[in-house]
């Protein structure tokens, strides 16, 4: 009873420096007054405010970024799960030879740094020749690095649709609509919509790719921060940013939380 | 699903026969089980059936119309699955409603059905749920629709009680098709002789014709029988053992050494030795001990002639 308390304090304890502690100090540069800077010797900022928030949502170069990123992010999802779909199908359902080994295959890219892929998609992009929009060069390459998140999430939902449920909807006389939204869709929807929610918030939080295929016209959130931390580094500014950046991704991730637990298997086992 | 022909059917996965050569009917309205251990292929006969599987060979009918390529979906057929296969995202009443909207049942007519059935469930709700009252609820749903129903089962049990007759299935073939009381009775093949209750089977390794029945040389001993036996072995039923009272006489009789005594419950399960052979005896009541000697005989009809199987 006693250690159940003390871990449930140690775990209050760690939760708060690892959340608590960044999204304060965040909260709180974004708040100092630009009359008065927040020099160390002041526990709070002297002055609070909130200009820079008005400044910064009134900015243009920021509304035209979150306007891309907010487009961008599941544009990506979608394209994803459309690249997704037959590969995670195949391995999921389909048994083959060395399917284990392909399924490591496909989470291999992971390992690759953002950076290296970005730069050598790059070449990639201009030896095809593809002269597109840097929208959609962006928003392919955000769905084909976030690719391997998405195959791993679908290829197991793939798994948990039952065949007997299929087969018992075809014995029922169903037609092939009728049997994928009775015994594939209740089992695959969780796994749709955690992997569209992966992709969209890596694709917001992405750098990498969106700065080296994207900059100078095309900016995103992550481009914009980084922008900042170059030579005229406002921290309070940098601090909305962040805030700005982190905020829908927080919401993002509880509804996914929500999600994964609602893909319980004993709720799709069929026996009570 | 009216009446139902298997044809020669064949059934093979790379190298390995599931079914070879099944061939039977089915009468419109019986109720026939598939019985055999796991493996013997019995459910890969029935997803033949259903459709979901389609044979290496032969042809199915249904109604006197082949069926063989026709679909799942489009065969007039109703598959229980054994893990039920509900629809957890379903509640029961969406779960039964399922299969009328795909039969294009009219919503009127649908809402009718579903009412009656719900009603009935919730009255059986207060009953005991045993597997055996659910066994007598398919077999009575069975007959009152006139259903043609094949059951697939590892529990002889279960099969015995609620068939027509019963298909013995081991390693893809049939090895008897027969009435329940028949296939107790009139074994054809050691495999159904031990599937089908308990059995003592023995190699035969000569006989001889009597002027009523034949005697029939086995590792046991010497044994008179009712009729004549033209396959490899014979079989006698552990419960059908006569214990004779002390000096008496009597044809088929044996002295038995007991090695094992199991008392559970409604009888006494034993092994005993007899000539050097151990063999199963069932008796309602057993006086002996381990180590001790009971006399006991088998009557001419309790020798079974067995063919050889698969």
């Amino acid at each position: 009873m006693t250690l159940n308390r003390a871990l449930f304090v140690a775990l209050l304890l760690i939760g708060t420096l690892w959340l608590a502690l960044p999204f304060g100090m965040a909260i709180l540069w974004s708040l100092v007054d630009a009359s008065t800077p927040w020099t160390p010797d002041h526990i709070l900022p002297p002055a609070i405010s909130l200009d820079r928030w008005r400044n910064m949502l009134g900015n243009p170069v920021l509304q035209v970024a979150l306007l891309n990123s907010y487009l961008l992010a599941p544009t990506a999802a979608l394209m994803t799960l459309t690249l997704t779909l037959p590969t995670a199908y195949a391995l999921g359902r389909i048994p083959f030879r060395g399917r284990e080994i392909a399924r490591m295959l496909t989470l291999l890219p992971l390992v690759v740094p953002g950076f290296v892929t970005a730069i050598f998609l790059t070449a990639l992009l201009h030896r095809i020749g593809f002269t597109g929009s840097r929208f959609w060069a962006v928003a392919f390459s955000h769905a084909l690095l976030f690719l391997p998140y998405a195959i791993r999430i679908l290829s197991v939902s793939f798994e948990q649709v039952r065949q007997d449920h299929i087969d018992a909807a075809r014995d029922l006389g169903a037609s092939p609509l009728a049997r994928f939204r009775v015994a594939w869709l209740p089992a695959l929807k969780p796994g749709l919509l955690a992997a569209f929610l992966i992709v969209f918030i890596q694709s917001i939080e992405e750098f990498a790719i969106a700065f080296i295929l994207g900059s100078p016209d095309f900016t995103t959130i992550p481009t914009l921060l980084y922008a900042r931390l170059g030579q005229d580094f406002v921290r309070p500014d940098a601090a909305v940013l962040s805030l700005i950046l982190v905020l829908p991704n927080v919401i993002l991730m509880l509804i996914l939380e929500q999600l994964l637990r609602s893909a319980n298997p004993s709720l799709s086992s069929g026996k009570g | 699903m009216s009446g139902l022909v298997a044809q020669h059917i064949r059934m093979e996965f790379g190298t390995h026969t599931a079914v070879s050569d099944a061939h039977f009917s089915v009468a419109e309205g019986e109720f026939v089980t598939l019985l055999g251990p796991s493996g013997c292929g019995k459910t890969t006969l029935l997803k033949i059936i259903a459709g979901f599987l389609a044979p290496s060979a032969g042809r199915i009918l249904m109604g006197g119309v082949d069926v063989t390529d026709v679909p799942p979906e489009a065969r007039d057929t109703a598959m229980c699955f054994q893990s039920y296969a509900l629809f957890p995202h379903l509640d029961v009443r969406a779960n039964l409603e399922f299969g009328l909207r795909q039969k294009r049942v009219a919503h009127a007519e649908r809402s009718r059905r579903l009412d009656s059935v719900i009603a009935q469930l919730e009255l059986g709700a207060h009953l005991a749920k045993l597997r055996d009252q659910v066994r007598i609820e398919i077999r009575r749903i069975q007959r009152t629709h006139g259903l043609t129903a094949l059951y697939v089962t590892h529990d002889q049990a279960e099969a015995l009680s609620m068939s027509d007759r019963i298909f013995v299935m081991n390693r893809g073939v049939i090895e008897q098709e027969a009435a329940p009381e028949v296939l107790y009775h009139q074994p054809r093949t050691a495999f159904v002789a031990d599937f089908i209750g308990a059995a003592n089977i023995l190699p035969v390794l000569d006989q001889q014709p009597l002027a009523e029945g034949s005697l029939v040389r086995t590792p046991m001993g010497a044994l008179t029988m009712a009729g004549t036996v033209t396959g490899p072995a014979i079989a006698w039923r552990p419960e059908r053992a006569r214990i004779l009272p002390p000096g008496a006489r009597a044809v088929n009789a044996f002295e038995a050494r007991i090695t094992d005594r199991a008392f559970v419950g409604d009888h006494i399960d034993l092994q005993v030795e007899i000539n050097g052979l151990i063999q199963r005896l069932r008796l309602p009541h057993c006086p002996q001990a381990v180590g001790e000697v009971l006399r006991f005989a088998l009557d001419l009809e309790d020798i079974l002639p067995l063919e050889q199987g698969a």
